[in-house]
């Protein structure tokens, strides 16, 4: 199939995709994270439905879902679901009060990326402190 | 294709991320105050009575379909944007549906399997 997009011009432009010198404004880092977020909840909602149906069907699942949970790498997949959600949530918001026209000049988009960072780590680590 | 004589269809898609996203945000709250005011009593029991109330199931399971419809828009939109193979697309989309399909049912049944 042909392409639809426009041919690139064939001059030379500058570019600059060195990921170590880019300098990602936060609202586009907080952007990227709510996409990652986004597909990494996505894919692990099966694991979650798995084990909030082995905690509910028996005492027997229960306890097995007990065992699995209790391992410190289910707790660290865990904790990252938990911030995935969180962060994935709380830039939710934010998108919708910006599509509601609230927050949009720059130095209050800023500042509602940096506060969906914090509020989001903040609770991030309560949930952290109550599964440890 | 895009069917240009049906209208607003890009916007619906647009309106119910946001009223599933929405749904989602009241529910998480309902959720953590119902923790704090009424924790569960540890161990089997006390988890398996927490889930009891038709409420909260009903509330429970409206929450995890719109979970689920919320990540079948924002998955068709993820592929929109990097899948340009319309071929593969249309697969990958017939592939995370059957997916998101099956978690909706699941849900029914973890939660009104409960005996
Ligand atoms: C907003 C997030 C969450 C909150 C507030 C929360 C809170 C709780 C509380 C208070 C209990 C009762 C503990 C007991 O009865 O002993 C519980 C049990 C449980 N939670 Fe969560 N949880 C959250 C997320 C998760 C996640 C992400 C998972 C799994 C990946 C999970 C898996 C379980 C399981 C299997 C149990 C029953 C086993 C047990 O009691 O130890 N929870 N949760
Ligand atoms: C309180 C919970 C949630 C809120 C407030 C929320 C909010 C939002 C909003 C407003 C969008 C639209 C962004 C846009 O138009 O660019 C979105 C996109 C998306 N959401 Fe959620 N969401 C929540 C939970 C979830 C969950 C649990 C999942 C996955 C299972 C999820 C997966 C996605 C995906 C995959 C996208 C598309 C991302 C993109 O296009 O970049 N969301 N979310």
């Amino acid at each position: 199939m042909a392409s639809p997009y426009p041919k690139a011009p064939k001059r030379k432009r500058p570019k600059n995709l060195n990921l170590l010198t880019i300098r990602l404004p936060i609202p586009a880092l907080v952007s990227i994270m709510h996409r990652v977020s986004g597909a990494f909840l996505f894919m692990l909602l099966p694991v979650l439905l798995w084990v909030l149906h082995q905690s509910l069907a028996n005492p027997e699942s229960y306890q097995i879902a007990q065992a699995v949970l209790s391992h410190p790498i289910a707790k660290l997949i865990c904790l990252a679901v938990t911030w995935a959600y969180l962060h994935h949530a709380c830039a939710g918001i934010r998108h919708l009060a910006l599509d509601a026209h609230y927050g949009l000049r720059l130095n209050y988009a800023r500042a509602t990326s940096r506060a969906v960072l914090i509020i989001s780590g903040l609770l991030t680590l309560r949930m952290g402190i109550w599964l440890w | 294709m895009v069917d240009r004589k049906k209208p607003a269809h890009g916007f619906s898609d647009w309106a119910w991320q946001r009223a599933t996203a929405i749904t989602m945000v009241i529910y998480s709250v309902l959720l953590a105050i119902r923790f704090v005011v009424d924790a569960p009593v540890a161990g089997f029991d006390g988890w398996h009575a927490w889930f009891a109330p038709f409420s909260f199931r009903a509330m429970t399971l409206l929450f995890l379909w719109a979970l689920i419809y919320h990540a079948w828009l924002g998955v068709k939109e993820i592929l929109m944007d990097y899948v340009h193979n319309i071929g593969i697309r249309a697969k990958l989309q017939s592939v995370f549906g059957l997916v998101l399909l099956g978690d909706a049912v699941w849900a029914v049944y973890i939660l009104w399997s409960l005996a």
